[in-house]
């Protein structure tokens, strides 16, 4: 095993990104700040088109610039900001010290190359390894993603693979260089349950044994609940609400939130009209002014259309946890 | 209560298209499904994806007719239609697909999409109109977007706008084929209850598929689960939310998503307690079909360990 290095902390703050196409911009990303910590999963949970993945591919350095445009926001690994990085030094740390997960195995995966070649590549590349011990290095990682099989599995080429096997085979990539910080954007959404546990199993017990951080993207909050320590909801490219996992689904405070977690159906609800959220998403290009959530909001007044909520911090002194939210009327109930 | 539809023994197998084929590799979708769906309810069919769940609504709609067994729809078995009498049924059961984006013609108007429909089925030229703004109405859609094409409207108004386009043929049975599975959770709960309401309004029956267990569980009145091809448990919602008997039924209620993280490392292997080493579900030669069995209240299950 590599030794460990000492970055313990990703952070990201205030991170504001644009996209330019000749007149118009869109503001993706408004100001978004979360904090991960090592051997800890912290979940960004949001619909689609509410900047989860703009947010991972900034961090991961991978955002085409243009049309994108960082304005503002600074991404701190350890003590240096990865924003003001070179092209050189980010790919030294992209996959090495970050690495990431993605939704479709199938696309990622070069489906010219035998699967052992893509996991070797890292391990050439990145930590300087002969390819002889590399290839055993590799097969090593094979048993720690619970793919059995070793030399067969890495002489095979991704489409001779299940969609199982290949998510397997993303997550033995990425962790290949023992790396800091995991990304995984959406990486169960494409399979079934059953698979789906085995995989969130898998991120769990490799968190552990590798001492990971994990950022997990999701839309899923039936799975955010069952893998995360942390989780921070995502909204018109602001985090509106981020909790720990405990304390967001016991106290929701943001309408959002709230409103969020009553409309998922379950058996409990049966017979009974879900809770719905009027309207969708703004896009990027025309995000309400003041709140972004305000025209979908059940207790919306004047000033939630003029001017923006600050993040407040709730917590009472004598709890160490923070529980941030950005709402005017925090905590402020309503009838449906 | 009546029954709407009644599938007896219904069979699908996708036959090998080579030429000169070395060993017989027909591919049995769906095997020996019988199941009734009664009047006004919500049947949800949940499976994993392959396990032949939309080869079945597929059959039942007779869009791809089964290789063998009967289709009773409200009594009558519609494979001896003849053309003209199966257009005839063929409006009284309607069909929503899981994504909008390939259901709806990119270069058809709303208003030309919705219009297809109720001319061929004769319906007077000049209550077309104010027929298909009542039916965008009922669906939550401005009528003054008819002039619009798909590609200006979110996933979840197309979707409404393809329930429409089903409810324009004033259908008694919807299969709906996961139709909420490519939205937002937010949009979801919009779509789920307009269906319910619809239910309601039009006295409507419902084949729904899914994998999504929870969203089964609140909806559906009775549940089938699906494995490779086979229907290896039926019951009401609430007997097999409380009591699910085959090992199939257990896995996949287990693998469910909204527990919590400690009883996830034990979840995932749980439902293989009790079992013999390298149970398959099924016994290796598995074209022995297993007869689903009643354990009470209509509860069934075919299950190899349970059974033999």
């Amino acid at each position: 095993m590599p030794e460990k290095r000492a970055d313990s902390t990703l952070e990201i703050r205030d991170l504001n990104v644009s996209f330019i196409q000749g007149e118009k911009e869109a503001n993706a990303l408004r100001g978004i700040s979360l904090s991960l910590k090592r051997s800890e999963v912290h979940s960004l949970v949001g619909e689609s088109g509410s900047g989860k993945t703009v947010t991972s591919t900034c961090v991961m350095g991978l955002l085409p610039t243009p049309p994108a445009r960082i304005n503002t926001g600074e991404i701190i690994l350890g003590d240096q900001d990865l924003l003001l990085l070179g092209e050189k030094d980010r790919r030294e740390i992209r996959g090495k010290d970050i690495a990431m997960v993605f939704q479709e195995p199938a696309r990622y995966l070069n489906p010219t190359l035998k699967v052992g070649d893509q996991i070797t590549e890292m391990l050439i590349l990145h930590l300087g390894m002969e390819k002889s011990k590399a290839v055993d290095r590799a097969l090593e990682i094979l048993e720690l993603v619970g793919l059995k099989g070793g030399k067969r599995v890495l002489d095979s080429y991704p489409h001779e693979l299940s969609g199982g096997m290949k998510q397997r085979i993303m997550i033995a990539i990425a962790i290949s260089c023992n790396p800091s910080f995991l990304i995984a954007d959406e990486p169960t959404t494409a399979l079934d349950v059953t698979l789906q546990l085995q995989i969130l199993n898998l991120m769990l017990s490799l968190k552990n044994t590798l001492d990971m951080g994990i950022l997990f993207i999701s839309h899923d909050l039936r799975v955010v609940h069952d893998i995360s320590d942390w989780i921070s909801v995502i909204y018109a490219g602001r985090i509106v609400e981020s909790a720990s996992r405990e304390t967001l689904f016991a106290d929701p405070k943001h309408p959002y939130t709230k409103l969020l977690f009553e409309s998922i159906p379950d058996a409990d609800k049966r017979g009974k009209r879900l809770q719905t959220i009027p309207g969708k998403v703004p896009d990027a290009e025309n995000i309400p002014g003041g709140c972004a959530f305000h025209p979908r909001c059940p207790i919306a007044e004047e000033i939630c259309r003029t001017s923006q909520p600050e993040t407040k911090d709730l917590a009472i002194n004598n709890r160490a946890e923070s529980h941030t939210a950005a709402c005017h009327f925090i905590g402020k109930q309503w009838k449906n | 209560m009546e029954k709407l539809i009644e599938l007896k023994n219904i069979n699908k197998v996708f036959k090998s298209h080579k030429l000169i084929s070395v060993k017989k590799d027909d591919y049995v979708a769906v095997d020996n499904v019988s199941l009734d769906i009664k009047k006004n309810t919500v049947f949800g069919l949940v499976g994993e994806s392959g396990c032949g769940k939309t080869t079945l609504a597929r059959s039942v709609m007779f869009l791809d007719p089964p290789t063998s067994g009967e289709i009773l729809f409200d009594g009558k078995d519609i494979a001896y239609l003849s053309g003209k009498e199966l257009k005839l049924y063929r409006s009284r059961m309607q069909i929503v697909f899981q994504d909008p984006n390939s259901a709806l013609n990119p270069k058809m108007s709303i208003y030309r999409c919705m219009k297809e429909g109720l001319v061929n089925r004769r319906y007077p030229k000049d209550k077309i109109d104010t027929r298909i703004e009542e039916l965008l109405d009922l669906v939550g859609i401005s009528s003054s977007y008819v002039n619009r094409y798909p590609h200006e409207f979110s996933g979840g108004q197309k979707q409404r706008i393809v329930i429409a386009r089903a409810l324009s043929m004033e259908p008694e049975f919807l299969v709906l084929d996961e139709p909420v599975s490519n939205l937002d959770v937010s949009i979801q709960a919009q779509i789920i209850n307009l269906l319910l309401d619809l239910k309601d309004k039009f006295s409507l029956t419902y084949l729904f598929i899914s994998h999504d267990l929870n969203l089964v569980s609140y909806l559906s009145d009775e549940v089938a689960v699906m494995y490779k091809g086979q229907v290896v448990e039926i019951a009401e919602t609430e007997e097999i939310m409380k009591d699910p008997l085959h090992p199939y039924t257990l896995k996949l209620f287990s693998s469910a998503p909204g527990k919590n993280s400690v009883e996830l490392f034990e979840a995932d292997e749980s439902y293989r307690e009790g079992l013999p080493d390298g149970y398959t579900y099924f016994p290796p030669e598995s074209d022995s079909f297993l007869e689903l069995i009643d354990t009470g209240e209509g509860h069934r299950i075919g299950c190899y360990a349970l059974n033999g």
